[in-house]
């Protein structure tokens, strides 16, 4: 390792008594024991060496009990409108096509007057929050879901932001969420990666740094998968052998595992032979886990029905079926590159993007409820900043001639969090009477960030790691828990 | 002056190995917070104190003044702290409530900073306060107080440099005695044996020859020996055997493969800028650095020139030979961070502190190094010697070779003309659009001047014809219109005077209407003083204007009738093919004409400066096309290569510190010059240019204590696994200490007396008994040490990533011995036989199989590499196209088919095991093999799609002896 740092230790994998733990465990891992002791691998347990011989991915406790185990963050990338959303503003109507009374804040673009939401919000739900026809799908959640409303961050421009809602700050290469929370967790199930990304078509804008470990190790990393593919083998990296059936596989690696038994009998005490002849058996295991969870097909026809069809609907039911494995930290992208960015056509855009996401976002939501999982898994939403109020101008040569779309917005903007002990049924924060800017009970990403550790159980002042001389943290040097969110 | 011991724990982690070693370090503060003091307050002030002001201080201050959050830096928890200020200044004058910027603002005056800002502290609170400041801010000693220095530039330097392990100069110790001589291969052997004496322990015996060939050539080479090389050194009796194959080892060219690679992860080095929006992300000349590095290792170039080389070739003597300019890729192969420079200079800050002298210095951008001695300015010292650098553009970055064909080069050079032009053409044509296009719409930039200059009242707009004009196009009308007024004072009189109407909107149309009756009634005039352009005039006339905006359209208009005629005229001079005239022939007309193409006027802009109002559109298509030519660059086979150099700016700058990090906000002047802890008390400024030679020397230096014990610790970390620091790249005060200090010391001085020849280190080390002993189980040594610090043993490594796809390649038969040059792609089938250390390294979308493999992070300085066993390691053994691929190549290679039909299948299985493991099978492994074949044989029902012999290598090939070196 780079440097040390206290939380990650340098020597690999599980102690054999911990595999066994683990065994006794799954339905998954029982079939090994007995296939570890009928390969007589079990038979010099004196042989496993004593201490602290961990996977990185083997679970960790947290600073203390977390309400939430497991989080799904949907990416709507582009920056999703919060006026058109989850942030009704009836003032605009006043102004329609005039400018505000207020002055227009500064964005990317030159930006005119007041542009009234089209969609029309309803009130849902014992709590009666609005919500959009965009999401009306969600209305049924509303009471699970804390819609914050007062969300801000510090530019105005794409790649910035996403390095902040991903990693936490605007340019340095910091690790994302994801591999914090993987590095703070480990994660539940060994056969599958314990953060998996998912984006059909390709990547979103500034591609894998947003689920990067940056100077974590490369374990924390998240497992890109690009969902446009339903084939196994393009998801998941060397998952299948494509020229061995798994018999004729499991014979092969009895004899390395043979091989590797012989070699070891020497070098009684090396925990790192030890670790990579287990790291073989997890890997056999991860491919019959790896293949079975991305198989939706097994799904019955209600489920398929709950989340509809299309891209979205296959994320979203693979999102469940990874967390439901024990996967840590899932974040579902809307697609490649920044499909909710509607500098102009707003209209169209918007409604063509929530047409693909609302049901399955909403089914989502539902399916973990009716199986437990809500509970402990926080389900959270939202883009990397907002947009407008008011209209875009046309730029010469960028949306020429077009007055029917929204600029990028960091003074406010609405990100949702649902399930993981997240009190929902609740608008958190306000922006302005035009939706510009956050205004009450401010929410910066920081503090979101801070907010989503401390459900996950974690001081985030305190998960550090010691690299080039600093202790760093998700939160670098800001963050505020927003207690109001938690149940 | 008095010192506070402060007692640090440094945290070792290390397994589970909990020891807390405790750093004794001393920092300076001031006299009255020393705890002895506390005898000169009086005990009625502590009381108060105590009583009055800590618990108000803790109330009210802390919580952004206090340990966690110092906001505007200011922190009020200790008094040195409270006496360093603020960002703004003193924030307490001891004895003078007045002038103490803390009572100003607790006062909460309308008109001033209140604090605290949730609300105005009760008037017994105030007034103690105030009282205390008066009474000269009596603070007695505490526990409670913060701990750590107040770190405005005030480290005690000189303590540190005596006191730190790493800060003292480098001496030479004494050879330790040792009981047991007859282990002693190498000086280093005293060192390793006196501690281990010293717990009653020893060495492990030494590894068996088989192991030990292996165990060099894998540590030098990154590949393993060949089973030919094995039994020649075996059956070697020559005392000097070992030393012979350290030598051929070390002349191998592979050397430089292997340990150029150990250096490109301290230079972060990678192919491309990080994200990049849509300019063309690889760097085309990268590779001249890795191949640089790699020719350096291989030619044994001394450390020191290797350091002054990467910072600052450009300005040595390179002797005729411009290849070594390429090292300046050092500085210059990292991130991006889509331009900004203050990014791009920190990466390099932290690159040479961190990479070549183990010191955390970018924790200093934002702050004073809050551990070590690395104050604000010292950052900015080395801020300013890199913004005093700057970088050519990529065609203008310095050739360094031919490209391998000429007449590649040819077809390169050709192709690269061919898209020059058309970036040019394309500059060049919108430009005269623009300029076409400014004659006529004259209308609209008057307008929009009018409104940028709000002449006009009320609700009426702008009408433009087109876009509306850029902001830097209005802003030279707008100029244009002022400084010239007298020099066309006919044709700008009526605007000036219709401009300089204060009236309310609705009298605008008449007011203006006298003024131009006014100028009507001069019309006549021919006095050059008094006489106005005669079209102006009738125009506006005939135009009464309601507002400035109409004048703006009248002149417009004027404007663009001149120019379509001027346009007609010379049409159809060009028709009749007669002489095209110099002017128009009606003097008014004439006149208007001179302003549209006068070459000091705005509508004539050069096409540099109508690039610079390229609106998104224009931009976009410029740097499409300067990305098709970047993209040559990058892909040409003919291209020749170039060093990816840094030059001394003209003038150099000498920078401010940025406060908290941010460029907005300037504190203090700094000169470039180096870290004080490092150059001592005698520091001067650098003088020469940016002082990048100067800083490349004070590093290269034998008198730096860093440079040398950095380096030995690395190397000797490679060949053990584990550095003697295990914090490599930091040997500040949180450090970890040296395991053995003496041998650290002895390491680094005989590395510079030796010239700071790294072939010669490789030797010393290898040499020892130390390094040539086995892993063997030690029950008592594993008690005492089971960290195995005392290095009773040696534990097997595993193959790094690029070991273990190179030493693949070399078993199959396939490793190319092709060096230099452009990189390959890593996750392609069929495989690029060439070794990995030639592969593109991606930094933004690092192909996974480096990230499974714990690759350096290409972000930033990477000394060690993490260390991790995850289960997509063992996916890739298994499953892998390339191992699928390898192994069928490794069979055929051998023909083991016919081998075995020939001459049984034992002849082949051997054949196999020699070729992967360099050694014969034993009985039962060939027992193994041959049920594994027969088995495959008759079970295997489904038609196999590899043969029972691929199965074999793939195994052999993956198992722990293959990828574990003794």
């Amino acid at each position: 390792m780079a440097d040390t740092n206290r939380h990650f230790n340098c020597d690999p994998i599980f102690t054999r008594r911990q595999m066994l733990q683990r065994c006794g465990t799954g339905l998954g891992s029982m079939g090994l024991a007995s296939l570890m002791a009928s390969e007589g691998l079990l038979e010099d347990a004196s042989a496993a060496p004593a201490g602290s011989t961990e996977s990185p991915m083997a679970p960790k406790k947290s600073h203390f009990p977390g309400k939430a185990k497991h989080v799904i963050h949907i990416f709507l990338n582009g920056g999703a409108s919060q006026v058109d959303t989850f942030d009704p503003k009836p003032a605009l109507a006043k102004y329609a096509g005039k400018m505000l009374p207020t002055q227009n804040l500064r964005t990317e673009r030159k930006t005119g007057a007041s542009l009234p939401s089209p969609f029309k919000f309803k009130k849902y739900g014992e709590s009666g929050l609005e919500v959009s026809e965009l999401f009306s799908e969600l209305g049924e959640c509303v009471d699970d879901i804390a819609f914050v409303r007062s969300m801000y961050t510090n530019v105005p421009n794409h790649e910035p932001s996403l390095m902040m809602m991903n990693c936490g700050d605007l340019i340095q290469p910091r690790p994302s969420m994801g591999a914090w929370t993987t590095y703070g967790l480990g994660t539940e199930n060994q056969n599958l990666p314990g953060f998996v990304v998912m984006c059909p078509g390709g990547y979103p804008i500034t591609e894998s740094a947003n689920w990067r470990s940056a100077f974590l190790p490369g374990a924390y990393q998240g497992t890109h998968i690009d969902t446009k593919h339903t084939d196994i083998e393009k998801l998941i990296s060397n998952i299948k052998n494509k020229k061995l059936a798994l018999p004729e596989q499991r014979l092969q690696l009895d004899l390395l595992q043979a091989l590797n038994r012989r070699h070891q009998s020497v070098r009684s005490e090396e925990s790192a032979l030890e670790s990579r002849i287990q790291s073989f058996e997890l890997a056999y295991r991860m491919q019959m886990q790896a293949s079975d969870v991305f198989d939706i097909n097994q799904e019955p026809q209600h489920i398929h029905e709950m989340y509809g069809k299309g891209v979205h609907a296959r994320q979203c039911m693979i999102a469940r079926r990874l967390v439901e494995r024990g996967v840590r930290y899932v974040q579902l992208w809307h697609g490649a590159g920044q499909p909710w960015d509607n500098h102009d056509d707003i209209e169209k855009g918007h409604r063509h993007l929530a047409g693909q996401c609302a049901q399955p976002i909403a089914a989502l939501l539902k399916d973990l409820k009716q199986r437990g999982l809500l509970q402990d898994t926080i389900v959270m939403c939202g883009g990397e900043f907002g947009r407008t109020p008011v209209v875009e101008l046309p730029t010469p040569g960028s949306n020429a001639g077009k007055m029917n779309g929204r600029d990028h917005n960091n003074h406010g903007f609405t990100v949702w969090l649902a399930g993981g002990g997240v009190k929902g049924g609740q608008a958190y924060g306000a922006t302005d009477e035009f939706g510009f800017a956050a205004v009450e009970n401010k929410v910066h990403v920081h503090d979101l960030q801070a907010t989503v550790l401390k459900l996950l159980g974690f001081d985030h002042e305190r998960l550090t790691y010691r690299y080039a001389g600093r202790d760093f943290r998700l939160t670098d040097v800001h963050g505020r828990v927003v207690e109001d969110l938690i149940a | 002056m008095k010192r506070l011991q402060i007692l640090m724990k440094s945290h070792l982690v290390s397994g589970k190995c909990l020891l807390s070693v405790l750093v004794l370090f001393v920092i300076s503060m001031p006299e009255f917070v020393n705890a002895e003091n506390n005898k000169k307050i009086p005990a009625a002030q502590i009381e108060f104190f105590e009583k009055k002001i800590r618990p108000v201080l803790v109330k009210r201050c802390y919580a952004c003044h206090g340990p966690k959050k110092q906001e505007a830096s200011l922190r009020l928890d200790s008094h040195a702290w409270m006496m360093k200020g603020s960002d703004t200044g003193v924030a307490v004058v001891p004895g003078d409530p007045l002038k103490s910027r803390m009572i100003q603002v607790i006062q909460f005056h309308d008109d001033d900073s209140q604090m605290p800002p949730e609300g105005k502290m009760p008037p017994v609170e105030i007034a103690a306060l105030t009282r205390w400041v008066k009474m000269g801010t009596p603070w007695p000693f505490s526990e409670k107080d913060a701990k750590g220095a107040p770190a405005n530039g005030a480290y005690d330097f000189e303590t540190l440099s005596q006191n730190h392990w790493s800060f003292r100069p480098v001496v030479q110790p004494e050879l330790p005695k040792v009981k047991n001589q007859q282990r002693v291969g190498s000086p280093v052997d005293h060192f390793v044996l006196s501690r281990l004496e010293e717990k009653g322990l020893s060495l492990s015996p030494p590894v068996d020859r088989r192991k030990l060939i292996r165990r060099a050539s894998v540590d030098l080479t990154g590949l393993p020996p060949t089973y030919a090389e094995v039994e020649a050194f075996v059956n070697d009796a020559a005392p000097d055997a070992y030393e012979k194959l350290i030598d051929r080892l070390l002349a191998s060219p592979h050397y430089g493969e292997r340990w150029g690679r150990h250096w490109l992860d301290v230079a972060r080095y990678a192919d491309t800028k990080g994200y990049v929006f849509t300019s063309e992300r690889r760097y085309p000349y990268s590779y001249t650095y890795r191949d640089y590095v790699i020719r350096a290792f291989n030619e044994d170039l001394p450390y020191d020139r290797f350091i002054q080389e990467q910072l600052a070739a450009d300005q040595l003597d390179r002797q005729g030979d411009d290849r070594s300019l390429a090292a300046l890729g050092f500085l210059t192969v990292g991130r991006r961070y889509r331009g900004n420079i203050h990014d791009i200079t920190d990466d390099r800050i932290d690159l040479v502190s961190r990479g070549l002298l183990g010191l955390t210095a970018s924790c200093a951008r934002c702050h004073d190094h809050k551990f070590d001695p690395v104050p604000i300015k010292d950052y900015y010292a080395l801020y300013g010697v890199f913004v005093s650098s700057y970088e050519p553009e990529e065609k203008d970055l310095p050739l360094i070779g031919k490209s391998k064909s000429e007449a590649e080069f040819k077809v390169y050079q050709a192709e690269r003309a061919k898209r020059q032009k058309k970036v040019d053409d394309y500059i060049r044509d919108e430009a005269q659009k623009f300029r076409v296009d400014a004659r006529l719409t004259i209308a609209d930039v008057l307008q929009a001047v009018a409104e940028k200059e709000k002449l006009v009242q009320g609700d009426a707009k702008p009408e433009y014809e087109k876009d509306a004009p850029h902001r830097h196009y209005v802003d030279q009308w707008q100029d244009f219109l002022i400084r010239k007024a007298e020099a066309y004072r006919p044709v700008l009189s009526p605007w000036v005077a219709l401009k300089s109407i204060k009236a309310p909107p609705g009298e605008f149309p008449a007011r203006a209407s006298e003024v131009i009756q006014k100028f009507s009634l001069q019309e006549a005039e021919t006095q050059p003083e008094k006489r106005v352009n005669r079209l102006v005039i009738h125009a506006l006339k005939n135009n009464p204007p309601q507002s400035m905006y109409d004048v703006c359209r009248v002149y417009g208009k004027v404007f663009k009738e001149v120019e379509q005629e001027w346009v007609k005229t010379v049409a159809e001079a060009q028709k009749n093919k007669t002489a095209v005239p110099e002017k128009l022939a009606e003097f008014d007309a004439e006149e208007l004409r001179q302003i549209l193409y006068h070459q000091d006027t705005p509508t004539t802009p050069d096409d540099g400066l109508v690039q610079k109002m390229f609106n998104r559109a224009q931009r976009n298509k410029v740097r499409q096309f300067e990305k098709e030519i970047e993209t040559l660059d990058v892909t040409s086979p003919g291209a020749p290569p170039r060093a990816m150099v840094m030059y001394d700016k003209e003038k150099p700058v000498t920078p401010h510190v940025h406060l908290r990090g941010n460029p907005g906000r300037r504190g203090e002047k700094t000169p470039r010059q180096f870290f004080q802890i490092l150059a001592g008390p005698e520091r001067k400024p650098f003088e020469k240019g940016s002082g990048r030679l100067e800083l490349s020397q004070a590093i290269a230096s034998r008198d730096n204590p860093l440079t040398a014990r950095v380096f030995v610790n690395r190397v000797w970390m490679h060949h053990f696994g584990h550095g003697l620091v295990r914090t490599p790249s930091d040997f500040g005060v949180r450090s970890d200490p040296p395991s053995h200090p003496e041998l650290l010391d002895y390491l680094a001085s005989r590395f510079m007396e030796h010239g700071w020849s790294v072939k010669s280190l490789h030797k010393l080390i290898m040499l020892s008994a130390t390094y040539q002993q086995s892993s063997q189980k030690n029950e008592k040594a594993y008690l005492v040490d089971s960290d195995n610090r005392l290095l009773w043993k040696r534990s097997p490594q595993r193959l790094g990533f690029e070991a273990m796809r190179d030493s693949l390649l070399f078993v199959s038969g396939q490793l190319s011995e092709e060096q230099e040059g452009r990189g390959f792609l890593i996750d392609q089938v069929p495989t690029v036989p060439r070794r990995t250390v030639y592969s593109f390294v991606d930094r933004n979308n690092l192909p996974n199989v480096f990230r499974t493999f714990d690759f350096a992070n290409v972000e930033s300085s990477t000394a060690q590499r993490p260390y991790t066993t995850v289960p997509q390691q063992a996916l890739f053994a298994m499953n892998s196209p390339t191992l699928i691929e390898q192994s069928g190549l490794l069979v055929k290679s051998l023909d083991l088919e016919k081998l075995a039909s020939e001459k049984g299948v034992e002849t082949a299985i051997t054949a196999l095991y020699q070729r992967v493991l360099a050694r014969k099978p034993t009985t039962e492994e060939l027992d193994l093999g041959k049920n594994f074949l027969t088995h495959h044989r008759d079970q295997i029902k489904t038609p196999a799609q590899m043969s029972g012999w691929e199965k074999y290598a793939q195994v052999l090939c993956t198992s722990n002896e293959f990828m574990f070196v003794d």
